[in-house]
């Protein structure tokens, strides 16, 4: 009789270990999904202010060239002195806020171009700091008065 | 003494099926508050590109529509900042403002008679504040407040009459 009970007590505790296992494995499952989901909440986040970066500096650099980005948006000349190219580089703190250098910057931007004839054009691309992520990229050209 | 072991395997049987349960509570209210926090950032963060680009790109949209010379000006209207596009339909010149006030992006489509006033603007969507600054033919907008962001513009006909 004794030895009935303590079978039917062992059965129900490896139906609970079990029950608790596969509760684990759902929780850790949904966790995953939340952590991923979390993540690329952010990156749209981050794609959403990087277009609209890379839209000022498109704008700024047609109407006033290299000149307009470094006075409005502390670009950082990044190109060597090549005629008919150029090339600059622009920070954003984590909040998308302009900073003016790389030392508390959490994002960059570069835009490099070339001029042939009447027409610039150029490159514009949005990373984070270690250049490793792509958040936007664009090409951008303008006509120019020639001489 | 059997009935003593018996108790005392019965208590660790208890306990262990206290333990589990335990567990299992444990991994539910981590499960269930690593999902509210989760759904709470991504709420505050689609309010937050609401806020910031959706008035900017509302913005850039009407300027590149109604961006003719001398067309697109900035001014101050009783101490508000106000993007005014002009126009001339059938020899008459309407006037759009777009402005923020009372929390939200408005717009005033009108003729330069009718005597309306910022007050009689239509609302668009919700904003904190509104910003605008036009410097040759660069149009600064900027949202103000949480989710806050800034858009640069080129003004393609060439910007203000007095520029």
């Amino acid at each position: 009789m004794t030895r009935k009970n303590s079978s039917g007590t062992g059965i129900f505790m490896m139906e609970m270990m079990m029950v608790v296992f596969c509760f684990i494995l759902c929780a850790s499952t949904c966790i995953l999904v939340f952590v991923k989901s979390n993540q690329m909440s952010r990156y749209a986040q981050d794609t959403n202010q990087g277009v609209l970066a890379a839209e000022s500096i498109a704008e700024v650099w047609k109407a006033e060239g290299g000149e307009g980005l470094t006075r409005r948006l502390a670009a950082i000349s990044s190109g060597g002195a090549v005629a008919g190219a150029g090339s600059c580089r622009m920070y954003w703190d984590k909040d998308w806020k302009v900073t003016a250098g790389a030392e508390h910057a959490a994002y960059q931007a570069e835009i490099t171009w070339t001029e042939t004839g009447g027409l610039a054009s150029g490159t514009i691309r949005v990373t984070d700091m270690a250049g490793t992520r792509e958040i936007f990229t664009m090409p951008v050209s303008k006509y120019q008065a020639v001489p | 003494m059997e009935s003593n072991q018996k108790a005392q395997g019965q208590s660790m049987n208890v306990l262990f099926t206290m333990l589990l349960f335990l567990v299992f509570v444990l991994c539910a209210l981590f499960t269930v508050l690593t999902g509210g926090k989760v759904y709470e950032n991504i709420s505050s963060r689609m309010e937050d590109n609401y806020a910031g680009s959706v008035a900017l790109n509302y913005i850039a949209n009407k300027v590149r529509q109604g961006d003719d010379y001398q067309a697109v000006t900035v001014k101050q209207v009783d101490g508000t900042d106000v993007l005014e596009l002009s126009q001339n339909l059938g020899g008459e010149v309407f006037y759009t403002w777009i402005y923020c006030q009372d929390g939200y992006i408005r717009e005033l489509f009108t003729d330069a008679e009718s005597g309306l006033g910022l007050s009689d603007g239509l609302e668009i969507l919700e904003c904190e504040g509104l910003k605008l600054t036009m410097e040759h033919r660069v149009l600064v907008a900027e949202t103000i407040g949480k989710g806050g962001s800034r858009l640069m513009l080129s003004v393609r006909s060439g910007g203000q009459a007095d520029d």
